[in-house]
């Protein structure tokens, strides 16, 4: 919840720290989920509204990925402990997942909105994408919320112009021809992690960076490692940060899961203070 | 990590949480299996089986222990290391890729062959996509009856069964007791009283 929560899109998402709700679409049709841990269980508890019964086996297993629930944390933990550099945090932080997403389209997007901006100011960014593309909440019922939009679909964004919306030029493509290449159905497969990154790094505006971050997120990949992050080069050694190669070679021993290893870097980074509230909110073991 | 028989039985005999998930005992005797937690008195060393998921022992002809209640088992359908198809493959299933769909499709999706594909599941769980597909089905119908209140015909809808018929015959089947009878079951042996929405593990 930590990490979703300075990250929810306003008008989709509503995080608080024991709390996550979301508007969904599914086959056309909207709905809202909302799912919170049970105190002293070691489960979630969702509840679902949405009008059509037989989806509920696909928005679970969707919920359940957007949680991480499938990883084998204890195993994890266990490797990730060898290396004395990360035994320290792995135990500060039991169970720690990945968190996914709901919408792997609506994930990429916001990576690229954050490209060298503040978790922040990405986050109005989206806001305003939203208010301007989503389709609103339609649930038959009227409802209390301030949940009132669906994220845009591809379609929609692949011709949007969204320079007025206060995004640059190059940032605006690169959500344009994700969008068009959604839309076709390019991104939908792939057979490995580098075949997922390198068919990202051909559109324009995505990086390395932005698609190991969407690889990690998105597309559930344990082994997922933005080696260029500044952050994660930094939380080794404050004072001279590592290049990528020597981060790379460190990262060797924490393979296949990587990707659990830049969490707890990312979150023992700046974040110390909150440990407990995170602990609540993400370390779910089942 | 290698599961083998004799770590499987230690692990049962202690009730070991750790192990909650990661294969299932199958009683010969019984024909009943259990997470490596059931709470049941353990069985003969001879008479056990250890099997990777819960679909290899439907497969067999055992049905799900009424006490541990393997539908709700942490990592049912989790991540298989070393086989990045075959996690692939039970992600899409998970998401009922297989309740409209052709295991050809699904096998063109993942990039192999309808063949190479059904010897993956076979090597790697024992049982073929099309019976991970409808053990999940049945174990996710199951968890709907004993946890929320929402009538017969929804939790077969929503499981995704095709038919009423169908899930009456399925059920019936694996349970040796009507759909509604699993409840009744249910309702007697926790003394349920309230209902809940579906958990997430």
């Amino acid at each position: 919840m930590r990490f979703l929560l300075p990250r929810a899109i306003p008008g989709v998402e509503a995080v608080a720290s024991d709390f996550y709700c979301r508007t969904i679409c599914l086959d056309g049709l909207h709905g809202m989920v909302e799912v919170r841990p049970v105190e002293g269980q070691n489960h979630l508890l969702a509840k679902i509204r949405f009008p059509k019964v037989g989806a509920i086996a696909p928005i679970v297993e969707r919920l359940r990925r957007l949680f991480d629930l499938n990883a084998n944390v204890t195993e994890i933990a266990a490797h990730l402990e060898r290396d004395p550099q990360l035994r320290g945090r792995v135990a500060a932080l039991p169970g720690l997942r990945v968190p996914g997403t709901w919408d792997r389209f609506e994930l990429a997007v916001r990576a690229i909105l954050g490209q060298q901006i503040s978790v922040a100011a990405a986050t109005k960014l989206a806001g305003r994408l939203v208010e301007a593309y989503g389709e609103p909440l339609n649930l038959g019922t009227s409802i209390e919320t301030s949940l009132r939009f669906m994220f845009p679909k591809p379609e929609v964004l692949a011709i949007a112009d969204l320079t007025p919306l206060g995004l640059t030029r190059a940032r605006a493509k690169a959500i344009s021809s994700l969008a068009a290449a959604v839309a076709e159905g390019q991104l939908h497969n792939f057979s490995s992690l580098e075949s997922a990154v390198q068919t990202l790094c051909k559109l324009p505006g995505v990086g390395e960076w932005t698609a190991h971050y969407i690889a990690m997120r998105a597309l559930r990949e344990p082994d997922a490692f933005p080696a260029t992050d500044l952050g994660l080069r930094r939380s080794l050694s404050p004072n001279n940060p590592l290049t990528k190669a020597q981060l790379l070679e460190m990262a060797q021993s924490w393979r296949p899961w990587r990707a659990y290893a830049a969490m707890y870097l990312w979150l023992s980074e700046g974040l110390a203070d909150d440990l407990a509230l995170l602990a609540e909110g993400i370390a779910l073991e089942p | 990590m290698k599961l083998d028989h004799e770590t499987c039985y230690r692990a049962v005999q202690a009730r070991d949480r750790r192990f909650d998930g990661r294969f299932f005992t199958a009683v010969l005797t019984t024909k009943i299996y259990c997470r490596p937690i059931c709470p049941a008195p353990t069985p003969k060393r001879e008479n056990c089986i250890f099997l990777p998921c819960a679909a290899a022992a439907h497969e067999k002809g055992f049905r799900p222990c009424l006490r541990c209640r393997p539908e709700i088992s942490p990592g049912l359908f989790a991540q298989f290391e070393g086989a990045a198809v075959v996690s692939r493959t039970l992600n899409l299933i998970a998401e009922g890729a297989l309740d409209n769909g052709k295991v050809a499709d699904l096998a063109e999706q993942v990039g192999v062959g309808d063949r190479h594909l059904r010897r993956l599941f076979t090597e790697h769980l024992g049982a073929s996509p099309l019976a991970v597909a409808q053990t999940r089905r049945i174990l996710f119908a199951k968890q709907l009856i004993d946890e929320t209140s929402l009538s017969m015909t929804d939790v077969a809808m929503a499981a995704g069964f095709m038919s009423i018929r169908r899930f009456n015959e399925v059920m019936q089947k694996t349970y040796q007791r009507s759909p509604a009878n699993c409840d009744e079951f249910m309702l007697q042996k926790i003394r349920k009283t309230h209902l809940h929405p579906p958990k997430l593990r």
